[in-house]
């Protein structure tokens, strides 16, 4: 809430309150001479004046404060809104709004010499160019043969060596979900240091939620909390999960008589008889990409024509990467490229000891996908090896997996004996990923410009804040690029506006082109691929803008 | 100009003394502020110079309340924006009228603050000399010396002594 001072009160509200003050006065004692120059105006009325329009201002803000509709237009109007006044309102309603969270990430610190160990202590603060503070989330000593705790320290082959810090950025908010390679730098010296940089896309902060997001929440939060519809079970979990690390964005429920619920219909005639739930959940405002990120790949036993190049395979399982979505990359440890090599992906599981309702067929365990319980594996050929990785037989590689955060504790809290609905089997989900790009050009005034900075983070965040929406089109984007200060937008090439591509719960890539990323073009339900079981992701290094001054 | 006789003020809307009692026989007196034991209540002529000369000494945004009220007067003397003669008339004019206007707004607003009678209503101000009194010591004055004219045709001369820091 505001404050509320006698710099606040205009001369107005004072004159009102004076001349109420004269009217009650005069009635009483209208021998009282109370006009303008009077020292009983100034004993009388004046001061007591002004204590009445502060306590009639003190009364209005307190009002315009209870109303989540004059705080939202209060924020569109760019004033700043206190959060604490928001969640006053909404606690009437047993919720609160979603506080922005932090970002996180390992920072790559580049030194010069390996001959010693290299110390990051806890709290150790890194910046980006544009002032962003992140730091060290504990003690790092690296060295290039670590024991104990320490962590390893790679050489580049040119003389320098490289170790990861974990970070964690100061404050709240999305500019912490860094782009991989950005360049950082430590607040205070660090020995031999000679450069940092993220070493992958940092990934976990968030904006605080916008209000009109949250009254729209409020209507879920009215519900019962049982799992017993989709609101109900949306309510459910964001009791649970909106004020920790992974807020609830959206939740898509698929039960019975939804095309993409395949665990109902195990019967001779497979027909869907009920009694199971997908709770498909998007806790994520960009691409979640899984922390652990160091695996170890085995040669692939068959014969080679030469000793300069080995086929991998990278067993992943659901223990090491819990709800892993799909893999995004493999790369050699000490790469700092974008690049990765070509890999194809096998799924598997074991659901013997699983008490949830999941058929499995051999390879065929489509049934498990995005859940906590598919396991990885992940072949990669032709990969140049050194003498010594031919020797083991084995080598690091560095794969980045999307996978959904927290999705132990998201199945755990659905399977947990408190919660869980006695008459039916839920399964949690991270969505099928649309991993969209953007072209555009737009045309703008030279006199006004245009910030394309600006541009690419609302496109983004507009874009990883939507639900299951099934269709994103042109017009989205262009509309926030008019907003922007656009003169007109163009397309970059001809139906090329969007691009995206998926995979299904087989695996199967689908690309999707054009003005509009729509669901219904490669729709499976089979494949459990539906506008309601996916979400679309755009990372800020997907949007090309190009400018032209007009 | 004839003056007022009657010094009854029964029925007469108060106010609480605030300057130095003003005695209508005298031709002309000092009006200063004044603390006495026991407080005085002013009405007719009395009220209306007392009304006057607090306005006419107010520094415009000084009041908090109505920051409307007042003029540059004191605040021009005190900047050293008086140089002569000529500009010590023309801030006088611009405060005197603002004075008269701030003094308008509720003497014209009967419903409120009822009637005013006649010797209370001020009609006009003449300014008969304004005097730069030089003190090394106590850094000097400037003496407003002025005719108020009410509307029931009383003339009353005043000098309102104000602090100049002229040296």
């Amino acid at each position: 809430m505001r404050e509320i001072t006698l710099d606040s009160i205009t001369d107005d509200q004072l004159q009102s309150e004076a001349q109420l003050l004269v009217n009650m006065l005069r009635v009483k004692y209208p021998k009282l001479d109370l006009r303008r120059g009077t020292v009983l105006r100034d004993l009388l009325v004046d001061a007591d004046a002004a204590v009445g329009a502060w306590f009639a201002a003190q009364a209005d803000e307190q009002r315009l404060a209870s109303s989540l509709l004059t705080l939202s237009e209060r924020a569109e109007a760019g004033e700043e809104i206190d959060e604490a006044d928001v969640n006053a309102v909404l606690s009437n309603f047993d919720m609160k709004s979603v506080s922005g969270t932090k970002a996180r990430g390992y920072v790559r610190v580049l030194v010069s010499s390996g001959d010693r160990t290299h110390t990051v202590l806890e709290g150790t603060k890194f910046r980006t160019v544009d002032d962003v503070f992140f730091s060290a989330m504990w003690d790092v000593s690296a060295a290039t043969t670590p024991s104990g705790d320490q962590v390893k320290q790679y050489a580049t082959g040119t003389g320098t060596f490289w170790y990861l810090v974990p970070v964690e950025a100061d404050e709240p908010g999305a500019n912490g979900n860094l782009e991989q390679g950005l360049a950082l730098e430590p607040a205070t010296a660090l020995a031999d240091f000679v450069s940092a940089s993220s070493y992958a896309a940092f990934s976990g902060g968030s904006d605080l939620e916008e209000l009109d997001k949250t009254v729209d929440r409020i209507k879920s939060s009215l519900s019962v909390r049982n799992l017993t519809s989709s609101t109900a079970v949306e309510a459910q979990l964001r009791d649970r999960y909106d004020s920790g690390d992974n807020p609830i964005v959206a939740v898509s429920v698929c039960g019975y008589g939804n095309a993409a619920q395949r665990r109902d219909k195990h019967n001779l005639f497979g027909t869907a008889v009920g009694g199971r739930a997908d709770i498909y959940v998007r806790n994520f405002t960009e691409l979640p990409i899984a922390d652990n990120q160091s695996h170890t790949g085995t040669v692939v036993d068959r014969e080679y024509d030469s000793d300069e190049t080995r086929d991998f395979t990278i067993s992943i399982p659901h223990d090491d990467t819990p709800g892993g979505l799909f893999v995004y990359s493999v790369s050699d440890p000490d790469s700092n490229a974008l690049a990765s090599y070509a890999f194809t992906v096998d799924y598997s599981g074991d659901v013997s000891g699983v008490w949830h309702d999941f058929k499995t067929d051999g390879d065929d365990v489509h049934e498990l996908a995005n859940t906590v319980w598919r396991d990885f594996t992940i072949t990669v050929k032709g990969v140049p090896v050194t003498g010594e990785e031919l020797a083991a037989g084995e080598k690091e590689f560095r794969v980045v997996m999307v996978s959904l955060p927290a999705a132990e504790s998201l199945q755990e809290y659905v399977d947990d004996g408190l919660v869980r609905n006695v008459a039916s089997d839920y399964v949690v989900r991270g969505p099928m990923i649309v991993n969209m790009s953007v072209n555009a050009v737009v045309r703008y005034r030279y006199s006004t410009g245009f910030d394309v900075s600006r541009a690419v983070a609302e496109i983004c965040q507009y874009v990883n804040n939507t639900g299951f929406q099934g269709r994103m089109t042109r017009s989205e984007i262009s509309a926030i690029l008019m907003d922007l200060g656009a003169a007109s937008v163009d397309l970059f090439d001809e139906n090329d506006m969007l691009y995206g591509y998926v995979y299904d719960a087989y695996g199967v890539k689908h690309e999707l082109t054009g003005d509009a990323l729509d669901l219904d073009l490669v729709e499976n339900p089979e494949a459990m691929l539906t506008a309601d079981t996916a979400v679309f992701v755009l990372e800020p290094k997907n949007v090309h803008i190009t400018t032209m001054a007009v | 100009m004839p003056r007022a006789t009657t010094r009854s003020y029964a029925g007469r809307q108060v106010d609480l003394e605030l300057l130095k009692h003003i005695e209508e026989t005298l031709p002309k007196q000092p009006v200063e502020p004044d603390v006495v034991e026991t407080p005085r209540i002013v009405s007719g002529i009395e009220k209306a110079v007392q009304r006057y000369t607090k306005l006419f000494l107010t520094n415009l945004g000084s009041v908090r309340l109505d920051t409307t009220i007042g003029n540059d007067l004191l605040r021009g003397i005190a900047e050293g924006r008086v140089q002569n003669q000529a500009e010590l008339d023309h801030l006088y004019s611009e405060a005197n009228a603002a004075t008269l206007d701030a003094l308008s707004i509720d003497d014209e607003d009967t419903d409120v603050y009822g009637d005013i009678p006649d010797d209370e209503r001020i009609e006009s101000t003449t300014l008969e000399n304004l005097e730069l009194v030089y003190d090394s010591m106590t850094g000097g004055r400037v003496k407003v010396h002025i005719i108020l004219t009410t509307a029931a045709g009383n003339d009353f001369r005043f000098i309102i002594p104000v602090a100049a820091g002229v040296t």
